[in-house]
């Protein structure tokens, strides 16, 4: 393992954490800078456990998983990430796109759900 | 080297029912009313070297004859399942909306070709999110290094089915989304890896303050001062 590697790797870690920081601001703030690094390290191995290597395709892996319920493995409603980050007929491109427009599509129905109760108890 | 682009690859696009005008749906062509006409459909075309178009799309095997009786309603938790069979038929009488066509060379409509006649004999299950026909359709048209157009936001037809109702919510979505890809693409390399054995190295190293050039001008500054102050104090 070369030392320069070693020393993109922690730059690339020292900007992930600065990107959590100022993208999930609230799921952030309480955490240490330890927890969050060992985090982000552990979601990166997630991205790279389904060949998304680059710097920034595992950060797109790693936006997507902090935008999910921690225990999104354990809901049948959230199968659908399984799905396609296993799917062998998508290339990593149309994966991100995909797993985007279904997770826009989860967001959109549970607005939906809401401003219907919303509706409802208003009545 | 001359450059024969003497084949033709085509992507047809049916527009899910929902983009079509009521007035309009059946002004150009008549449109059954199926899943695919709901969901909308695409599917691709191969031409050769003597014009012969041959045309390929992706289906579940809710599409065939046999399944004809089944509901829309029944019919929509097979496509999600996953577990429902896919087969690749014969699409040169479905009808589409739009097409985009692509010269090509002989060597690109094999790669397509080979990739379409795999497919055809090994279909995969067809699952609406992962595996559905624009998956196919762009897949196909991925082995010969074809620029596609960006996938539309209702890339996949279960959208088309939960209909325009949630468009604009979804479309909100997925515009925060792209807005946070855009940051990362300009602030990630999409070309420097990261191999797993230094990013497990890392996981046990204390955590450093100072990576970047700021931090350390933060800190030279930093010592300046203490430096100057100590020497004010003498």
């Amino acid at each position: 393992m070369s030392k320069q590697a070693e020393l993109e790797a922690e730059r690339f870690i020292h900007r992930a954490m600065q990107y959590l920081r100022s993208t999930f601001r609230e799921q952030t703030q309480d955490t240490d800078d330890e927890t969050l690094k060992n985090k982000l390290i552990d979601d990166c191995q997630t991205a790279l456990k389904y060949g998304f290597d680059t710097e920034s395709d595992m950060m797109m892996i790693v936006d997507f998983l902090w935008r999910l319920p921690a225990d999104y493995t354990d809901r049948s409603e959230y199968e659908w990430v399984q799905d396609i980050l296993t799917s062998e007929e998508m290339d990593n491109e149309m994966k991100i796109d995909a797993l985007h427009n279904a997770f826009a599509m989860v967001c959109a129905l549970q607005e939906d759900e809401q401003s219907k109760k919303e509706q409802l108890n208003d009545r | 080297m001359t450059d024969n682009r003497s084949c033709k690859a085509t992507l047809y696009l049916e527009s899910p029912g929902f983009l079509i005008p009521a007035r309009l749906k059946n002004a150009v062509m008549k449109r059954e009313a199926d899943v695919g006409a709901v969901t909308g459909h695409a599917f691709i075309g191969l031409t050769d070297q003597n014009g012969k178009e041959t045309v390929y799309g992706f289906h579940a095997a809710t599409a065939l004859p046999e399944n004809e009786h089944l509901s829309f309603k029944e019919k929509l938790p097979l496509l999600i399942s996953g577990q429902y069979q896919g087969f690749i038929a014969d699409d040169s009488k479905e009808p589409y909306d739009d097409k985009m066509v692509y010269r090509i060379t002989p060597d690109q409509y094999d790669k397509i070709k080979s990739y379409v006649e795999k497919e055809k004999a090994h279909p995969p299950k067809y699952n609406i999110f992962s595996k559905n026909c624009v998956v196919f359709a762009y897949k196909a048209l991925h082995q010969a290094g074809l620029k596609l157009p960006p996938q539309p936001m209702f890339h996949n037809p279960i959208s088309a089915v939960l209909g325009i109702r949630l468009y604009e919510k979804a479309h909100k979505a997925k515009q925060n989304l792209k807005k946070s890809a855009a940051e990362i693409l300009s602030r990630f390399s999409s070309t420097r890896k990261i191999s797993r054995d230094i990013l497990q190295g890392l996981k046990n190293k204390p955590t450093k303050q100072a990576f970047g050039i700021k931090t350390v001008a933060a800190a030279v500054a930093g010592n300046t001062l203490s430096a100057l102050r100590k020497h004010l104090s003498r």
